[in-house]
């Protein structure tokens, strides 16, 4: 365990990150190295630092109370634009001096309302995703004699991607453990069974990554093929 | 006092589970899907401060960070019905606040070339220089405002508001190597622009009774 090593180590020491082993023999160091001993009290007192004494900002006293009337507004602006449509529609039609034409007409902008605000609201972070859903539908019909049991799991990994709030592009599935995968359906499959459902859901073009206990998967059109980083 | 609020010592307690008859995150947002307006408060008022002080030490502006947070919630609320269980809720509204924040940023690149910027930005840097009566902390404060927005991002959600590396995963949508090493180099970046003031303040210190405000 050299100096350099135990150095860079330091923070993740202090914040309790690295494994028991590996700890021990740091500590062992520690003990018999006055240089990293002195440097380990600097680091430890940058953590505490940290953790302690950085100004909490508060928000102002009022800010739920705003944040609840904007909220408000929210619903009411979906009501008033029901009805205006509603009155709208029943002019144009000519009918507005009948008030059974009327409700009629604002029964029929509230079921278009609501269907475009339910559409609309799928993916509202991202843009919708470029790849082809017809051609996804169309490998899942090669696919014979499925259990229920797999076709429900597809049918849900058909449906995160639909929501995925991720550019569009990737999504992040399950949590991958050592032995085995529990999938989203609470199922445990192998790790290829699993590989196999996501390619086969997500199109051929698909390149899975592992991202820490997670696969992230492109869901790519044939102009973009890798993801982007953000940050 | 580490940026957590009021019902949540270590930063994430509360997240997803029940303990002693706390409702999770999980239930609560059930329930706003159905516009109980009540439930979203609740929700509100457990993520409003850490938000809040990511948010400013992203931006860097007071009221900017207090905007930015007003519109985290009601995207929260807008979008309430996407919102997808079988993440945790901290990771979504984490990612909210991000977009928020990176859109904010990139805004302000584009008037920098103007100048604007760099007036508010002159103004609003010299008041906050002198601001903390402890010199250390707003030493740290200006310390963290130097790191680059990729590793001072993962420096806050890590060790500031300390979120799991998963969710800075997911929510940054970057492998977890990616993150683990950000933070390290953040922590370096930090532990050696501390290193000469720490140095200082501790010396000074040990050698007198009094509270020293050279720094």
């Amino acid at each position: 365990m050299n100096c350099r090593k135990v150095r860079r180590c330091l923070f993740s020491y202090f914040k309790d990150e690295l494994p028991e082993d590996f700890k021990t023999e740091i500590k062992l160091h520690l003990e018999g190295c006055p240089g990293c001993a002195s440097e380990a009290l600097e680091v430890e007192r940058i953590a505490s630092l940290v953790e302690e004494s950085l100004e909490t900002l508060k928000p102002s006293p009022d800010f739920n109370q705003k944040l609840l009337s904007e909220v408000q507004k929210l619903s009411s602006e979906k009501v008033k634009e029901v009805r205006r449509t509603a009155f709208t529609l029943a002019r144009i039609t000519g009918f507005d001096y009948k008030i059974k034409w009327a409700l009629a007409g604002s029964f029929a902008a509230i079921i278009l309302v609501s269907v475009l605000w339910f559409t609309q609201k799928r993916t509202p972070l991202t843009t919708e995703p470029i790849s082809a859903e017809g051609e996804r539908t169309e490998r899942l019909e090669l696919v014979h004699q499925e259990s229920s049991a797999d076709s429900a799991y597809r049918e849900m990994l058909k449906r995160l991607m639909n929501e995925s709030r991720v550019k569009g592009k990737t999504f992040v599935l399950d949590n991958f453990g050592p032995v085995g995968s529990r999938g989203i359906d609470g199922t445990r499959r192998s790790e290829d069974s699993y590989r196999r459902f996501i390619i086969e859901t997500a199109g051929h073009r698909s390149q899975e990554r592992r991202m820490g206990s997670h696969y992230v998967l492109p869901v790519v059109s044939t102009q973009q093929a890798s993801v982007k980083e953000n940050y | 006092m580490a940026p957590s609020d009021q019902f949540d010592s270590t930063g994430n307690a509360w997240r997803g589970t029940r303990p002693g008859g706390q409702i999770s995150d999980k239930e609560l947002m059930e329930k706003v899907k159905s516009e109980d307006t009540s439930a979203f408060s609740v929700l509100v008022d457990r993520y409003k401060v850490r938000l809040l002080n990511l948010i400013y030490r992203m931006l860097q502006d007071k009221e900017e960070a207090e905007d930015i947070l007003q519109e985290t919630f009601l995207r929260v609320y807008r979008e309430r019905r996407s919102y997808d269980p079988t993440y945790a809720f901290s990771t979504w509204i984490y990612t909210i606040t991000l977009n928020l924040c990176r859109n904010e940023l990139k805004k302000r690149k584009r008037f920098k070339f103007f100048g604007i910027d760099l007036i508010k930005n002159s103004r609003e840097y010299a008041s906050q220089q002198v601001k903390s009566s402890d010199c250390l902390s707003s030493t740290l404060e200006n310390a963290i405002r130097t790191l680059p927005v990729k590793y001072r991002t993962v420096f806050l959600l890590r060790d500031v508001n300390q979120l799991p590396y998963e969710e800075i995963s997911q929510s940054l949508e970057i492998p977890m190597g990616t993150v683990k090493s950000r933070v390290n180099r953040a922590r370096l970046m930090l532990r050696n622009r501390l290193k000469p003031r720490m140095k200082e303040y501790y010396e000074l210190s040990k050698s007198s009774p009094l509270s020293i405000q050279l720094l």
